[in-house]
């Protein structure tokens, strides 16, 4: 029986911008988005000896929200200078500046006081990553 | 070693590395039906009592109710040619039992077969049977406790010494600290194959770990400690490790991919029935040990 493969990403954009405010100012930003990847879900539940086990109806019938990110960066060149062989950089970068919580993967859990209950609950890798870099180049 | 304890402190360990950085977060998602099934959980043991079987249905994911049980159904357990009825117990729904106490066999056949019940609400009634044949398994000897301490964990150890015969055998393992029982769900059970000491004397299985952090669990020297051997068949052994997967969670890096639990019930139901026999030897912690 043919299921979607785990990579299969209908819509896969990545929007790439960057510019040279002065000769030694960068500025640079980029918006990825892809559609979310196919996943495994339940589509019912049984009970057995207290515990909730999963009915599935096929593989990765379902999927997860869509991913999506904006990051920014800044890069600060050093003065050129005629007497030095290498030449460095500042890079401020921001990734994920809106903070959007991708799901990475999703597990069902059993409330503790009351067991009939089942929640979705969703693991995120990263949330906003502010980054300071220096670059050198010889 | 294939514990459910050392099991989930692996799978523990791995989400927690994993989610070094990350965090976790309870949302709101969408999820289909599907139609309903039978599910039926039933065991014959070797001790005598009034065995059970506990008959209900499949709900919808999100239903947070408990699961709707079967009554009214008509069950007989067939063992040696001759059948057993079975009557619904008065105060619980969805239970029945044995109308007579008796002792399972080892080597002996058993057989369930549900019918008086339509599931999926055609009219036409249903007929559900399953068969389990209870293995005699290894000859168990005695156990032994030793006191474990690590970073991460420290208790107790219980380990097992008993005899594993040539042929293919599986596994389940009971404990009770001082008359309760601290595997008393799907969840906790021990479950081992002999893969690695088929046909050979067991010097000292590890068996059960009973984690100082549980209170519950917890044991100190002038508790009794017992437990419970039991040779169970290779469906329901499966069935244990499904379930402890399934209840377990998914990890992208470790994990494969989610499945259904397999069951040896036919028709469509989901659950199990098994026979299973048993062996029980107590000792109490003595002062040395730690």
């Amino acid at each position: 029986m043919p299921y979607p493969a785990p990579y299969d990403k209908p819509h896969d954009l990545a929007l790439v911008f960057s510019y040279d405010i002065t000769p030694r100012i960068g500025v640079g930003a980029n918006w990825i988005y892809s559609t979310g990847i196919p996943f495994t879900l339940p589509s019912g539940r049984y009970e057995i000896q207290g515990n909730i086990l999963p009915l599935y109806t096929g593989r990765n019938e379902y999927r997860l929200p869509d991913y999506h990110r904006l990051d920014f960066s800044l890069t600060i060149r050093g003065k050129e200078k005629p007497d030095r062989r290498w030449r460095g950089e500042w890079n401020f970068s921001v990734y994920n500046a809106y903070a959007r919580k991708n799901v990475w993967t999703l597990n069902f859990i059993q409330d503790n006081e009351n067991p009939d209950q089942t929640y979705a609950e969703m693991t995120y890798l990263f949330s906003i990553i502010p980054a300071i870099t220096y670059n050198f180049r010889f | 070693m294939r514990s459910a304890s050392f099991h989930k402190l692996l799978i523990g360990l791995s989400l927690l590395a994993s989610m070094a950085f990350s965090c976790t977060e309870i949302i709101d998602i969408e999820l289909g039906s599907t139609y309903q099934r039978l599910v039926v959980y039933g065991t014959v043991s070797e001790d005598s009592l009034h065995h059970q079987v506990q008959l209900s249905l499949s709900s919808d994911y999100f239903s947070n109710a408990p699961s709707p049980k079967i009554t009214g159904a008509l069950v007989e357990l067939e063992t040696g040619g001759r059948m057993i009825p079975c009557s619904e117990h008065d105060t619980i729904p969805g239970l029945y039992l044995t109308d007579e106490a008796f002792r399972g066999v080892p080597e002996q056949n058993y057989a369930i077969r549900i019918s008086q019940l339509d599931v999926n609400g055609d009219g036409a009634g249903e007929i559900y049977s399953a068969q389990s044949r209870m293995p005699s398994g290894a000859i168990l000897d005695s156990i032994k406790v030793t006191y474990f301490q690590s970073p991460f964990v420290s208790g107790y150890q219980v380990f097992m010494y008993a005899l594993d015969p040539p042929e293919r055998n599986w596994y389940s393992f009971k404990i009770w600290k001082n008359q309760d029982l601290l595997t008393d769900t799907l969840s906790k059970y021990f479950i081992q194959s002999d893969d690695f000491f088929n046909g050979t004397y067991i010097f000292g299985l590890p068996v059960g770990f009973l984690i100082d952090d549980e209170p519950r669990e917890a044991a100190r020297p002038g508790d009794t400690i017992t437990f419970e051997l039991n040779a169970i068949d290779q469906a329901y052994y499966n069935f244990i490790a499904e379930a402890q997967l399934e209840i377990a969670g998914n990890n992208p890096l470790f994990s494969g991919p989610p499945a259904n639990v397999s069951t040896n019930i036919d028709n469509g139901a989901q659950g199990i029935f098994t026979a299973y026999s048993v062996q029980r030897v107590s000792l109490v912690i003595p002062e040395e040990t730690q």
